[in-house]
C-alpha cells in the first residue's frame, strides 16, 4: 500500500512546494527586470498577492464560450504542470539522496515532453473555446509556437539517449535520472563540449519560448491582442493559469539544470556533509538545486525579456524551424563525432 | 487552393495598445490584414462649438487642452491665426521664446513616443528608460512655465512669462544633458537588432501616397517628403536660421522607404535638431518688450473691433498643426477651424495597415504618433431615445447596482 | 511659384466665375527678408472642381484645415485653405485659400477627392457638421458624430 501514499502525497507535496518556489521564482525575475529597468518594482510576494486577489474576484464565463471547456482547461493545465514537476524533480531527488522507492525508475524523457506540452495545449484549448477573436488568434500562435520549439526539443532528447547509450551500455537510455548520473560535459573531447553548447544555448532560447516570454510571448501580447490566449479568462481560473505558470516555469527550468548541470554536493566534491551523525548533505544538495535554478532563469528568461522586443510569429516559427533546429543539429553531429575523433 | 476565408477583427475603441480610443474595423486572413475601417469620434469634445462662446483669451486655455502633448502647439496656431486676422505684431523675443517652449515640448513629445513605440512592440525597457531621460525636459519646462504640461505660456500678440536670466543655465544644463545621452539613445532606437526586426518593411506609406493623402510631420518627411512647416513657411524665429533643414532618413544616408523605421531615424534626429534650433535662440535671443499688448482686457477691446479672417500654421511635433479663425466684430471667433496633425496622417494608416500582420498593427498605428483627442474635437450630446445609445444616466445606474451587489456580498 | 502666376491663370481660364483675388505678404524673420504669403480667391460653385485641377497643374495642393464657414442671409461661403509648393524652396510655401459660395437653397458642391484624395477626412466632417451634400464622394459615412444625430449640423449658426 506504499506506492498508494506515494502517489497522492508526492505531487500534494509537489504542488504546493512547487507552487510556492514557482511563484516567488516569478517576484525574483520582477524585481530584477525592474533593478534593471531603473524602478523599484513589486515586493517579492507581489504573484501571491496576485493569486489572493484573483481567487476573491468574479469568475466570468462568457456567453459564447464553450463552457467545460473553458473552465477545464485551468485545471488540466495545473495537473499537467504539477505531474510534470513530479516526474522532473522527484527522481532526480531520489537518485541524489541515494533513495529508492517508487518514482527512483520513473522519468523519462520521452515523456517528459509530451507532459510538457499538456499546459499549453489546454491553454489552447480554452483560448479557442473562449470564444474571442483576440484569445483564437492567441491559441493560433500558441499552437505555432508549441509546434515549432517540438523540433529542437526532439533533437536534443535524442542526442542525450544516443551518447548515454555509447557511454553505458546497459542503463536506460530515455531515463531523466541515467542522464543525470552520467553529465553531458564529463568524458568529452573538444568536439563534444563544443556541440553541448550548441545544445545548451538552443535550449536557453527555447525556455523564454515555452514559458510565453518577451521576445516568445506572442500568445498573450499585450499590446497587439490584449492578453490574446487569457483574455476572457478572470477570478479563479486565471489564479489557476497563473500557479500552473509559476510551476511549469519550475518544471522547464529544472529540466534544463538537470540535464545540463546535474552535478550535487557528492559528485562536485566527493564529500557528504554530517556534522553529529546528521546527513544534512541532501537538504545542501536542494539549496545549490535552487540556486542554479534561480541562475539559469536569471539567465535565459529575465536578461532576455528586458533587453528584446517582441518578435513577429513568422519570424519566431523561422528562427526555430531553421536556425535552432540547425544549431541542434550541429550539436548532435558534433556529439555523434566526439568519440569517433578520439580514437582517430 | 487560393481560397480563403477572411474575418472581422475588432481593435478597439478601448485596446491595451491604445491609450486613446478609436476603433480599427480590420478584415483579416489568417495573420494578414486583408481590409482596413477606421472610426473616428470617441472622444469628441465639441472644442470649435464651445469656442464660439469664449472670448479670445479663454480659448486659449480651452485649446490648450485639446491634446496635453502638444500643449504648446494649438494655442501657437490659434494665436498666429488671430494675429494674422487682426495685424497684432508679435516683438521679436516674444517670437524667440515662443520657438524655444516649442521646441523643448518637441523633444518631451518624440522621447514620449519612442516610450510608446518600444512598449507597443513590447520592449520595456526602453520604453522605461526614454521616459526617464524624459522626465529632465519636463523638469526644465517645470521650471521656465511652472508647469509639466499645459504651459499657459502664450498670448495674443506675445507671451506670458519672460525668459529671466537665471532660467538659461537651466535649459542649458538640460541641453547639455541631452547632448550627452543622444549618443546612447540613438544607438538603442536606430542600431538594437530586435527594434530592427519589428520595424523595418513594415507599414510603408510611398512618396506618392504621401503627397496624395496630404500626410505631414515625420510621417510624411520619414516617406522622402520634406515638408516640414518650420522651413517651409515663414513664422516665429526660424526664418533666421538659414542652416534649417527639414530632417529626412536621407540625413543619415538612408534611401527613404518609408517604413516605421524611417520614422524613428527622424524624431531621433529633430531631437538633436530641437537642441540646435534651441541653442541658437539662446544665443540670439533679442531685447526687448515680450508682448505687444499688455493685458487681456485691452486684447479683447482691440480684436472685438477686428473683421477678418486669418490662418495659423505651426509644426507640432506630430507634424502640421494649422488654425483658420474668423474675426467679426465680436469678442469671441465666429468661427475656428482646427486641424491637428493626427487629422491628416490618419487617412495614412489605411494604405500602411493595408497587408501588414496583425502583430503589426500597434507599431504602424502608433507610428505616426496618433493624438486622436487632437483630431476629435467635437460631439454633441444628446439623447434621442436610439436604442444602442447609451446615456449617462443608464451607466451610472448600471455603476450604482454593481455597488450595492458587491456592498451586499460584503456584508452578508 | 508666384501667387501672380496662379491669379493670371485662374482669370484667364475661368473668365467671369472667378470672381476676386486677394493676396497678403507679412514680413518675418529679424531683417524682414522672408515673406509669408497667403492667397485669397473667390470662385463660383459652377467650376470648383476645374479650379482645384488648375491648382493641381502648379504642383499637389496639400489641405491645410477642414472647411471653415461663413453664413450669409442666402449663402453659405465654404472656404478650403490649400497650401502649394511646399518641399521646394525654404519659406516659399504659399497659402492658397478657395472661397465658394454656395446657395443657401441648395447646399449642394462636387467632390474633389479624386484630385485630393487626402481631403477625403474633411469632406465627410463637412456634410455631418455643415449640412452640405458633397457629390461623387466616395464615402459619404459620417466622421465623428454618431448616427443619431439626425438632421442637426453643429456648426451652422
Amino acid at each position: 500500500m506504499q506506492w498508494l501514499i506515494y502517489i497522492f502525497l508526492i505531487p500534494m507535496v509537489v504542488l504546493i512546494g512547487g507552487g510556492i518556489i514557482g511563484l516567488y521564482a516569478k517576484g525574483v525575475d520582477r524585481k530584477f527586470a525592474a533593478y534593471y529597468q531603473s524602478r523599484i518594482g513589486p515586493p517579492l510576494r507581489q504573484p501571491f498577492y496576485d493569486i489572493g486577489k484573483l481567487m476573491q474576484k468574479q469568475t466570468i464565463i462568457p456567453e459564447n464560450a464553450v463552457g467545460w471547456i473553458f473552465s477545464g482547461a485551468p485545471f488540466v493545465a495545473l495537473a499537467s504542470s504539477v505531474i510534470l514537476l513530479v516526474y522532473i524533480l522527484v527522481p532526480y531527488f531520489a537518485w541524489i539522496g541515494d533513495f529508492n522507492f517508487f518514482f527512483s525508475k520513473s522519468g523519462d524523457i520521452i515523456l517528459i515532453l509530451y507532459l510538457l506540452m499538456i499546459p499549453s495545449i489546454a491553454l489552447v484549448a480554452g483560448g479557442f473555446a473562449s470564444g474571442s477573436p483576440y484569445a483564437t488568434l492567441g491559441a493560433q500562435r500558441e499552437m505555432v509556437i508549441l509546434m515549432s520549439t517540438e523540433l529542437p526539443l526532439a533533437v536534443t532528447a535524442v542526442t542525450f539517449a544516443w551518447r548515454l547509450s555509447h557511454v553505458a551500455p546497459g542503463a536506460s537510455h530515455f531515463s531523466l535520472v541515467t542522464m543525470s548520473f552520467h553529465p553531458l560535459w564529463s568524458g568529452m573531447g573538444p568536439f563534444g563540449i563544443l556541440g553541448g553548447m550548441l545544445l545548451a544555448l538552443s535550449i536557453a532560447v527555447v525556455i523564454p519560448a515555452e514559458l510565453a516570454k518577451i521576445p516568445f510571448d506572442q500568445a498573450e501580447a499585450e499590446t497587439e491582442i490584449a492578453e490574446g490566449l487569457l483574455a476572457e479568462y478572470s477570478g479563479k481560473y486565471l489564479a489557476f493559469y497563473q500557479i500552473a505558470d509559476g510551476v511549469k516555469s519550475l518544471a522547464v527550468i529544472s529540466l534544463a539544470v538537470i540535464l545540463f548541470f546535474p552535478n550535487g554536493f557528492v559528485q562536485m566534491t566527493g564529500y557528504r556533509i554530517a556534522p553529529a551523525g546528521y546527513d544534512i548533505t541532501l537538504l545542501l544538495d536542494v539549496v545549490i538545486f535552487m540556486v542554479k535554478v534561480f541562475l539559469v532563469y536569471f539567465v535565459s528568461v529575465t536578461t532576455v525579456r528586458i533587453a528584446m522586443a517582441r518578435l513577429k510569429i513568422s519570424q519566431v516559427a523561422k528562427l526555430f524551424l531553421v536556425t535552432i533546429t540547425v544549431m541542434c543539429l550541429a550539436g548532435y553531429v558534433l556529439i555523434t563525432l566526439d568519440p569517433v575523433i578520439r580514437t582517430l | 487552393m487560393d481560397k480563403t476565408i477572411t474575418y472581422p477583427l475588432q481593435i478597439g475603441p478601448t485596446h491595451p495598445a491604445f491609450k486613446e480610443p478609436v476603433r480599427f474595423s480590420f478584415k483579416v486572413e489568417g495573420e494578414r490584414v486583408a481590409g482596413v475601417d477606421i472610426d473616428l469620434g470617441y472622444t469628441h469634445r465639441a472644442i470649435e462649438v464651445i469656442s464660439k462662446e469664449r472670448n479670445f483669451i479663454q480659448t486659449i486655455y480651452l485649446l490648450e487642452r485639446i491634446c496635453g502633448i502638444c500643449s504648446v502647439s494649438h494655442p501657437m496656431a490659434y494665436c498666429m491665426a488671430v494675429e494674422d486676422a487682426s495685424g497684432i505684431e508679435v516683438p521679436p523675443r516674444a517670437r524667440y521664446i515662443r520657438t524655444i517652449i516649442g521646441e523643448l515640448e518637441r523633444m518631451h513629445s518624440h522621447l514620449l513616443w519612442a516610450g510608446v513605440a518600444a512598449h507597443e512592440i513590447g520592449f520595456d525597457t526602453l520604453f522605461l528608460y526614454t521616459w526617464n531621460i524624459r522626465e529632465k525636459v519636463l523638469d526644465c519646462l517645470e521650471q521656465f512655465t511652472g508647469n509639466r504640461v499645459n504651459y499657459a505660456m502664450l498670448t495674443i500678440g506675445g507671451v506670458r512669462r519672460d525668459l529671466t536670466d537665471d532660467l538659461i543655465p537651466v535649459i542649458e544644463q538640460t541641453l547639455e544633458y541631452y547632448l550627452e545621452v543622444y549618443q546612447r539613445t540613438s544607438e538603442i532606437l536606430l542600431d538594437d537588432q530586435s527594434i530592427r526586426y519589428r520595424c523595418e518593411g513594415t507599414g510603408i506609406l510611398t512618396y506618392d501616397q504621401a503627397v496624395a493623402l496630404c500626410a505631414v510631420g515625420p510621417t510624411a518627411r520619414a516617406s522622402g517628403l520634406a515638408k516640414d512647416v518650420r522651413v517651409d513657411y515663414p513664422m516665429l524665429a526660424y526664418p533666421d536660421m538659414d542652416w534649417l533643414k527639414p530632417i529626412t532618413p536621407l540625413d543619415i544616408g538612408k534611401e527613404p522607404a518609408g517604413d516605421v523605421y524611417d520614422r524613428m531615424v527622424v524624431r531621433v534626429l529633430e531631437l538633436k535638431q530641437s537642441v540646435d534650433i534651441i541653442r541658437f535662440c539662446l544665443d540670439n535671443l533679442p531685447e526687448g518688450p515680450i508682448a505687444s499688448i499688455n493685458g487681456s482686457i485691452k486684447i479683447i477691446n482691440k480684436l472685438k473691433k477686428v473683421q477678418g479672417e486669418g490662418i495659423g500654421r505651426y509644426e507640432a511635433p506630430r507634424g502640421e498643426v494649422a488654425h483658420y479663425d474668423i474675426l467679426d466684430m465680436s469678442e469671441c471667433p465666429v468661427q475656428m477651424k482646427v486641424k491637428a496633425p493626427t487629422y491628416s496622417n490618419a487617412f495614412a494608416w489605411v494604405p500602411m495597415l493595408q497587408g501588414s500582420e496583425i502583430a503589426d498593427i500597434p507599431i504602424v498605428i502608433a507610428s505616426i504618433d496618433p493624438c486622436i483627442a487632437c483630431a476629435d474635437r467635437m460631439t454633441i450630446l444628446r439623447d434621442d431615445g436610439a436604442t444602442e445609445t447609451l446615456n449617462a444616466e443608464y451607466l451610472h445606474s448600471l455603476s450604482v447596482n454593481k455597488m450595492k451587489e458587491v456592498k451586499s456580498r460584503c456584508s452578508g | 511659384m508666384h501667387p501672380d502666376d496662379i491669379v493670371a491663370r485662374f482669370s484667364s481660364e475661368l473668365k467671369g466665375h472667378f470672381t476676386a483675388s486677394r493676396i497678403q505678404e507679412t514680413a518675418e524673420g529679424l531683417d524682414g527678408s522672408k515673406k509669408r504669403v497667403r492667397l485669397w480667391l473667390s470662385i463660383d460653385r459652377d467650376v470648383f472642381h476645374r479650379a482645384v485641377s488648375l491648382l493641381k497643374e502648379f504642383g499637389p495642393p496639400h489641405i491645410c484645415t477642414p472647411m471653415a464657414s461663413k453664413e450669409y442671409g442666402d449663402t453659405i461661403e465654404l472656404i478650403y485653405p490649400f497650401t502649394m509648393n511646399y518641399a521646394a524652396e525654404p519659406f516659399g510655401e504659399l497659402v492658397v485659400i478657395l472661397v465658394v459660395d454656395i446657395p443657401r437653397d441648395d447646399l449642394r458642391i462636387r467632390s474633389v477627392c479624386d484630385l485630393v484624395p487626402g481631403i477625403l477626412y474633411m469632406e465627410r466632417e463637412t456634410m455631418e457638421m455643415l449640412g452640405i451634400i458633397i457629390e461623387d464622394i466616395p464615402d459619404p459615412r459620417r466622421l465623428f458624430t454618431p448616427d443619431s444625430l439626425g438632421d442637426t449640423y453643429p456648426m451652422r449658426d
